[in-house]
Order: structure tokens, then sequence, then C-alpha cells
């Protein structure tokens, strides 16, 4: 049975100058995967920390399974986040740790697995990604792809119900990140798991994706399926696959 | 004019107090939240941090021991020469033990220890988290569920008290015995009296002080650092707090140091 992982309901966030959110509300269901796309500085930036909780005020609820996160406690709150994993593309490793002990870190904080149990995990997420000729070394010495792969290695290290993909893919050698798309395409097929993108090139995630929602000045401006991001007449979608800087939005 | 020129003064000290009083609740909402991160900490399994603490005992102990061996020796020869020339003038050399307790013991040790960890590993500490934070390393485990006040500062204080005991300790033996070596150049103690005269000027408070103020200025340090660490909003302001981070640190514990021998000998 597919539960609701995610839903926001009416969520506006501003800072009192300048409105990044319009009464945004969509929900995603487990096995199920959004992107999110749009123009830069357009709201997209902060849906991410809105949902993690980084973002106090704001009007609207937001819940994951079913509760509301700003009834967590303080302890509730940091365990929501292992939930959630997240790959962002200025990575944020531990640059005084190595590719290995970056992925063991979120593994070695929270998990009750024995040591044992423990290398086995990692073991199985260097095979997976690749990062066996690496995994001693330093942030500072892995290519980006490395860098990338090392980072989807520790979001996935606690097998999150939910992955989070920040503008992850945006500068990546199509081949060397082959390994990625691949366990995402192995990761899509799961029921229980979703992921969302954050991405200006939603194409990419064609075969991936159930849902494309569209975000300007805060708002949702398009939302539907893959056929609907195909066939829509929607001025703002037009205008984004065309990369046209004549249309609804006023590109700067 | 006069009247411009006064309001003008009083604005700016009107600023001044203002700036300080927000960098106090600044630092007072810091330190709540790193109180309120102990509510994580059964979430926590050690050995994510057992790691942190070695690497930086390693760095801010181990790695410290010659040049505080070096500055004790240098500095307990001066004041055993000094003394020894000096104490005659006026009749009591026979207080040669209590002299060199006092000043090095009591005061010199703890405090010299300390600039040397401030300048060293404090200065560093604050580099760290800045740069972290920059990287958004910071913000990645933030986002892992890691709590990050806990888990960076926590195991800091933890090395930082083993280390900064742990160099008083060779600081003061280092000051007695390295200094007492170095001024055979130039005066002759018998080693025997030397000891004896040290050892007989020796408390249970002395001890009891010395472990107090490692404790305090353990504390105290790594948590400053880790606190102007966090601050920076760019790259550019990094060099801007960590100097921030040195001279205030080196401020507080002297105030310390000050509050502590008044506490424990007036």
């Amino acid at each position: 049975m597919k539960q609701k992982l995610i839903q926001l309901k009416n969520v506006t966030l501003n800072n009192g100058e300048n409105e990044f959110l319009k009464e945004i509300s969509f929900y995603t269901y487990s096995g199920e995967n959004i992107v999110f796309f749009g123009t830069e500085n357009n709201g997209l930036e902060k849906l991410f920390s809105l949902i993690l909780g980084f973002e106090e005020e704001y009007d609207g609820e937001i819940f994951f399974k079913r509760k509301n996160i700003d009834e967590f406690d303080y302890s509730e709150k940091f365990k929501y986040r292992t939930s959630i994993g997240y790959v962002h593309r200025e990575f944020g490793l531990a640059s005084n740790m190595s590719a290995e002990k970056n992925i063991r870190l979120p593994l070695e904080y929270h998990s009750q697995l024995k040591q044992e149990q423990i290398d086995e995990r990692i073991n199985k997420i260097i095979d997976t990604f690749n990062l066996k000729h690496c995994k001693d070394l330093r942030p500072v010495d892995l290519t980006h792809s490395e860098m990338l792969r090392t980072t989807f290695g520790r979001a996935t290290s606690l097998d999150p119900d939910i992955l989070f993909f920040d503008h992850a893919f945006e500068g990546q050698s199509p081949l060397n990140i082959k390994s990625i798309m691949k366990n995402i395409q192995n990761r899509a097929e799961q029921d229980d798991k979703s992921m969302i993108f954050i991405t200006y090139a939603p194409e990419k995630f064609f075969d991936i994706a159930d849902t494309f929602i569209m975000i300007y000045e805060g708002e949702i401006v398009f939302r539907g399926k893959k056929e609907n991001f195909i066939n829509s007449d929607n001025l703002y979608l037009k205008q984004f696959k065309n990369e046209s800087i004549v249309g609804p939005m006023n590109i700067l | 004019m006069l009247k411009i020129f006064a309001i003008k003064i009083i604005t700016k000290i009107g600023q001044k107090t203002f700036k300080v009083f927000d960098g106090i609740s600044h630092f007072a909402n810091f330190v709540i939240s790193f109180v309120n991160s102990f509510k994580s900490l059964k979430n926590v399994r050690f050995r994510s941090i057992y790691s942190i603490v070695i690497s930086q005992i390693k760095f801010s102990g181990i790695d410290a021991v010659i040049i505080v061996i070096f500055i004790a020796m240098i500095l307990g020869a001066t004041v055993i020469i000094q003394a020894t020339n000096n104490l005659p003038k006026f009749g009591i050399e026979d207080f040669l033990g209590n002299i060199m307790v006092v000043i090095i013991s009591k005061e010199l040790g703890p405090l010299v220890t300390a600039l040397i960890f401030i300048s060293r590993s404090g200065a560093a500490i604050a580099v760290e988290v800045a740069t972290q934070k920059q990287n958004r390393e910071i913000l990645s485990m933030e986002i892992m569920g890691i709590d990050t006040k806990l888990y960076i500062i926590f195991p800091r204080i933890i090395a930082s008290i083993i280390s900064i005991l742990s160099l008083m300790i060779i600081f003061n033996l280092a000051a007695f015995f390295g200094g007492y070596v170095i001024s055979l150049s130039s005066v002759y103690i018998p080693f025997d009296v030397f000891s004896a005269a040290i050892l007989e000027a020796f408390n249970f408070m002395d001890l009891f002080a010395s472990i107090l103020k490692s404790i305090i200025y353990g504390i105290l340090i790594p948590f400053i650092a880790c606190y102007y660490g966090f601050q920076p909003k760019s790259k550019f302001e990094i060099p801007i707090f960590v100097s921030r981070s040195v001279i205030r640190t080196l401020a507080v514990i002297i105030v310390i140091n000050v509050l502590i021998s008044a506490f424990f000998y007036l």
C-alpha cells in the first residue's frame, strides 16, 4: 500500500521583504518520483530547506508520513532528516575525511548496526559506485564524478525513504556518472522509495520521473505527468522548453 | 558645535554598547543551542565521535609537546636565574621553592599553556569550522541528521581538556627540571635542595587549582573558537572571525586566570 511521504499544504515562505514560495501544495507517494524545475532564483532553492525543517517561519503545513514536521521535538527533527538523503551540486563532503569515511559517517553516527555490519554495507556501496580505487582519498583529490558518487553513496547509506537531488548532475560528464544513473533507475523501480529532483534540465529525468512541477516566482505554474510535459500548451512550460526569453516569464 | 560633538560621542557610545550587548546575547544563544544539543546525545553512537577526539588530542596535545617544553624550559631557567640572583638581596633565598611554585606552577604554567593552545589549536579550530561551514559541509551534516553543535564542539572540548591538562603537567615538569638544568650554566643549586624546596612548596590546593584551570580552559577555548568558526557568512569573513576568536579567547582566558587565582589564593 502506497503512503504519502511528504505533503506540503498551502505553504508560503517569505522573509518580510521577499516572497520565496506562494501557496505551494503538493505531495509525494512512496514510489513516486518528482522533478521540480524552473529558472534561477524563483523559489526552487528554498524548497528543500523548507522540507527539511531549516525554515521555521512559514505559513501552511508540511507533513512527513502524515505527521506535521512542526510537531517534531528536538531529537525527532534530527531523526526525521535520516529519512531523507540529499545530494547537491556542491557535494558537502567532509574535507578532513576520506571518501570511505564520508560514506561511513551517517551510519556510524546513527545506526545501531555492529561494526562488521557497517563494514559490509560500506563495501557494498563502494562497489556499487565504483569507488574502490579512491576510497582512501580525501575530497580534494577526487574528480567531480567521484565526489558525486561519494555524496550519493553517503546519501543512500542509511537507506532513506526519499532521495533529494538538488541540481546534482549539472556540470557532470554523462559517461562518468553512469553508475549513478543506473542506481537511480534501480531505485525508481522500488515501490517504497521516492526521489525528488530539482533541476534546470528536467528532460534528463524523463525515464524516471512520474510528475513534473514547474515553479516560477514562488508559484507552481505547471504540474503534470510525462505526457503533459510533452504535449502541454502551458505558456511557461513552452517558454522554458524553447529556451526563449520571450514569454510570460521575465528572464533577466 | 560642542552640543553636536557631544551628541555624536553619546551616539557612538550607545551604538558600541548596543553592539556589545547584541554580541553577548548572540553568544548566549549559541551557548543555549549547545546545551540543547545534549538532548540528541542519546541518539549519537560514541564511535563517530571517538576518532575526532583522538585526532584532536594528536594535533592539540601531542604535536604541541615540543614547543611547550621549549618555552617552559626557557621560562623556568629565567625564573630560576632571576630568583637565585635576586632573592638573597632581600634575604629570602629560602623561599626559592615557593617562588618557583607560585610563578611557574600556579600562574605561568596554566597561562602560557593556554596561550600556546589558543594560538595553535584555537585558531585551527576556528579556521576548520569556518571552512567547513563555507564548503556546506556543516549543512550536509545537518541534513544527514547530525547535530553539528554536538558533533563538532563536544569532542573538541573533551580533547582540549585532556590536552591542556597534559600540557600543563609537561610544562611544569619541563620548567622545573629543564629550567634547573639550563640554569646550572650560570648558578649552582644542589638538585636535592632544589627538588625538596619545590615539593615542600606544593600543596593540594595548587593541584586542584591547576586541574580546574585546565578544565575551564579546555571548555572555553574550543567553545569560543567554534562560536567564531560558525559566524562567517562568506569566505571573505573567515580571517576576520578567526582573528576575533584568537584575541577574544586570549582576553577571556587572562581574565579567568586572574579570577581563579584570586578565588584560590586571596
